[in-house]
């Protein structure tokens, strides 16, 4: 696919030269028709001079021009100068009546059938070039008749007045019973005047002017190029900052950040982008910190197997320490399974939804069932155990879920618990919520240790020097299944050495 | 040789002092990081292995304490933390060697030895006087092309007079090298390990190689100069 840089650089040089063409030809055609105008108001200036210089006398015309008239009728070497007068009868049947003699052997364009008294101006053909011609469709003054001696002879571009309406009704009555013996016999003595010049001068304007437009153009198109290619570059920069930031984005790095400082329309997707760089960065590091526990926790025990089992072929023949190394390695493939095991139940909260069914699961039978199997370590400890547990108390929820919760707050009490010390079970329900509380004394943890406890891996110092059952993983099992059901778990140290475990739960 | 070896995953712990000890090391367990760093300065290590995350004190701030300190003790970083700038970070702070977990017990066993060496600047496993020869990597020794049957103890103190050939060493010191925290102090079980030490190394009339200086010691030389 082309690239925007070129994309945009393309419709540039498409739609530079189409403007400037489009501006030069408007900007050519406005000052021709200008010019034109002016021209064919002079012209026609001359032509209303002219007009009136044109008298009927009986069968023939005649054109009575001063010297001036006369002077602008003669050829001479600058002829672009004369002026080109060719009369028309006006009638239905059209005639030349005279022509100048700077016309030599061409004619100027007869009138059209148009009744107009203006005949619009129009481009034609002269002798030595072309010109404009413009024409006037009117009565003469008729020599020696009084009515015609009072042809106005201001300008002929306006409307008949109504005295020259009427001479125009009595010619018409003329045309309709004509004198045969007239020249004007069969037609009207309407005549058709037109006068042409040469636009030699507005031609040669029109043509500088449309060269210079070219050069102008020319130079525009080129200024339109170049800036077209710097506007393009400098427009496309922080977009090119942006492409070379994330190009240089890889998942072994998530530190680095689309710089900021971009035109408004691409602030949207950068900040989009950098906020989600963020968050990637965090679910990574989140990713590798839990990798590398994971790892640290599995070698750890893996070191002790393999250690057992060096140590143990070390004895050679004795049978009490290759049976003694045997157990111990039973005992750390059991403490790994369990690892793994809780592992890959938080792996499963973690995506775990809520069944759309929950049954009814009496709270007090479900402590019981788990606390049979702790009871008996409870009773070496000699710890007082209370239960303040309703037996009727019921919680709609996953069963498996809450076996989870109570399991590891039990057995997490039950293993913390210091010799002869305490423990309470308490449970309670508050509207649509039950709550959970698992307390112990003995606890030598730090307040500061209360929010790091449901951290997976995280383990105590008690916890630690006894590892081989306690991965740090129970209460991080916990608090992931209060998740899964819309509950949470909260941990706090009491004085005296209480750890307390709460977890609230939607009851129904 | 005595060895300080300070790691919270008892499994482990536990393993690794049983194959030293059957390997004639005498090795002093701890499980905490504090309890460690404690040992450490208050007895004579050759070796100490040291696990980096330690309940009550980190290993690498332990680390750093004991080189400050100038802890004459080669140590031996045994951890889980694999990434090149976890060794590289042991090994800035002063450690020796560094081992990955999980490794076997002959790789660890070796790189002990090899430290107990660099300990005392004996890049030979073989250390020679006169016509004895001690083999520290097999644990045998040989007098005049003769194999010496020594008991533990005996070769332990053996390799300790060995290694520190031409220096005067205390039973105290002697006590502290081959014996751990756990075994009743007495002068009187040195005294008797050398005595049959030196009746095994000067049979056949072979001339003596360890000298007694009443109220110092031991001196282990070819000449009692």
């Amino acid at each position: 696919m082309m690239s925007l840089r070129n994309h945009l650089l393309l419709w540039s040089l498409i739609s530079g030269p189409l403007v400037v063409a489009s501006l030069g030809a408007a900007a050519y055609v406005v000052v021709r028709d200008r010019l034109a105008k002016q021209f064919d108001d002079a012209l026609r200036t001359q032509l209303n001079a002219l007009a009136v210089t044109v008298e009927q006398d009986g069968d023939r015309l005649d054109l009575q021009f001063n010297q001036l008239e006369l002077l602008l009728l003669q050829p001479t070497d600058r002829s672009e100068d004369a002026t080109f007068i060719h009369i028309w009868s006006g009638g239905e049947e059209v005639k030349s009546l005279y022509r100048s003699g700077s016309l030599q052997d061409t004619a100027l364009p007869p009138p059209d059938g148009d009744d107009d008294r203006a005949i619009a101006p129009r481009w034609c053909t002269l002798p030595g070039g072309r010109g404009r011609v413009v024409g006037i469709r009117y009565l003469p003054a008729v020599a020696h008749e009084e009515e015609f001696h009072e042809t106005p002879k201001e300008s002929f571009d306006r409307p008949f007045t109504r005295t020259e309406h009427n001479e125009r009704k009595e010619h018409k009555k003329r045309r309709e019973h004509p004198d045969v013996s007239s020249p004007w016999a069969g037609r009207s003595n309407e005549i058709v005047l037109m006068v042409a010049q040469r636009t030699d001068e507005v031609d040669d304007t029109l043509a500088d002017l449309g060269r210079m437009l070219i050069i102008a153009g020319l130079l525009a198109v080129g200024v339109s190029f170049a800036g077209s290619i710097v506007g393009v570059r400098r427009g496309l920069m922080s977009l090119t900052r942006v492409s070379e930031t994330i190009e240089q984005i890889h998942p072994s790095d998530l530190t680095v950040r689309v710089p900021e400082h971009v035109p408004s329309e691409l602030a949207p997707m950068v900040n989009q982008i950098n906020t989600l760089l963020a968050q990637m960065d965090e679910a990574f590091a989140r990713e590798r910190e839990f990798s590398c526990d994971v790892a640290h926790e599995l070698r750890t025990p893996l070191a002790g197997l393999r250690m057992k089992l060096d140590v143990a072929l070390l004895a050679g023949d004795d049978p009490a320490k290759l049976r003694k190394g045997v157990t111990d390695c039973q005992q750390i493939t059991a403490d790994l399974e369990q690892v793994v095991e809780d592992l890959l139940a938080i792996a499963r909260m973690d995506t775990h939804k809520a069944h759309p069914y929950h049954p009814r699961v009496n709270l007090a039978k479900e402590c019981e069932s788990v606390w049979r199997f702790l009871r008996e370590e409870a009773e070496q400890k000699a710890v007082d155990v209370s239960w303040q547990v309703a037996d009727h108390l019921e919680i709609a929820t996953d069963p498996s879920l809450l076996r989870v919760i109570v399991r590891n707050l039990l057995d997490n009490a039950a293993e913390y618990v210091d010799h002869a010390g305490r423990m309470t079970v308490t449970a309670s329900r508050r509207d649509d919520m039950l709550s959970i509380e698992i307390t112990n004394t003995g606890c030598t943890l730090l307040s500061e240790d209360a929010s790091q406890v449901t951290a997976r891996f995280w383990r105590g110092s008690d916890a630690r020097e006894n590892t081989g059952r306690h991965a740090g993983l129970g209460l991080s099992l916990v608090d992931s299944a209060a998740n899964a059901l819309g509950g949470t778990l909260a941990i706090h140290l009491r004085p005296g050495g209480v750890f307390v475990a709460q977890t609230v739960l939607p009851a129904s | 040789m005595r060895v300080l070896l300070i790691e919270d995953y008892k499994p482990l712990r536990e393993a690794i002092a049983e194959g030293l000890v059957a390997s004639g090391f005498a090795v002093d367990q701890v499980v905490n990081g504090a309890d460690g760093l404690m040992m450490a300065l208050s007895n004579i290590y050759e070796v100490i292995l040291l696990d980096i995350m330690l309940p009550g004190r980190n290993g690498l701030s332990i680390l750093k304490t004991l080189r400050a300190k100038r802890h004459p003790a080669c140590i031996l970083m045994i951890t889980a933390k694999d990434t090149l700038t976890d060794k590289i970070h042991g090994l800035d702070l002063g450690a020796d060697d560094y081992l990955i977990k999980p490794f076997a017990f002959q790789e660890l066993l070796a790189r002990v030895k090899a430290l107990v060496r660099r300990r005392y600047s004996t890049p030979s496993p073989t250390i020679t006087v006169a016509d004895l020869e001690v083999d520290t990597s097999a644990k045998a020794v040989t007098r005049g092309g003769v194999t010496l049957k020594l008991t533990a103890k005996e070769y332990a103190i053996l390799e300790v007079m060995a290694f520190r050939q031409g220096q005067i060493v205390s039973r105290e010191q002697l006590w502290g090298h081959i014996y751990d925290m756990n075994a009743e102090a007495s002068s009187n079980v040195i005294e008797a390990h050398m005595r049959l030490l030196r009746k095994k190394l000067e049979a056949g009339g072979r001339p003596r190689l360890i000298h007694t200086r009443r109220g110092q010691g031991y001196l282990f030389s070819e000449t009692d100069a």
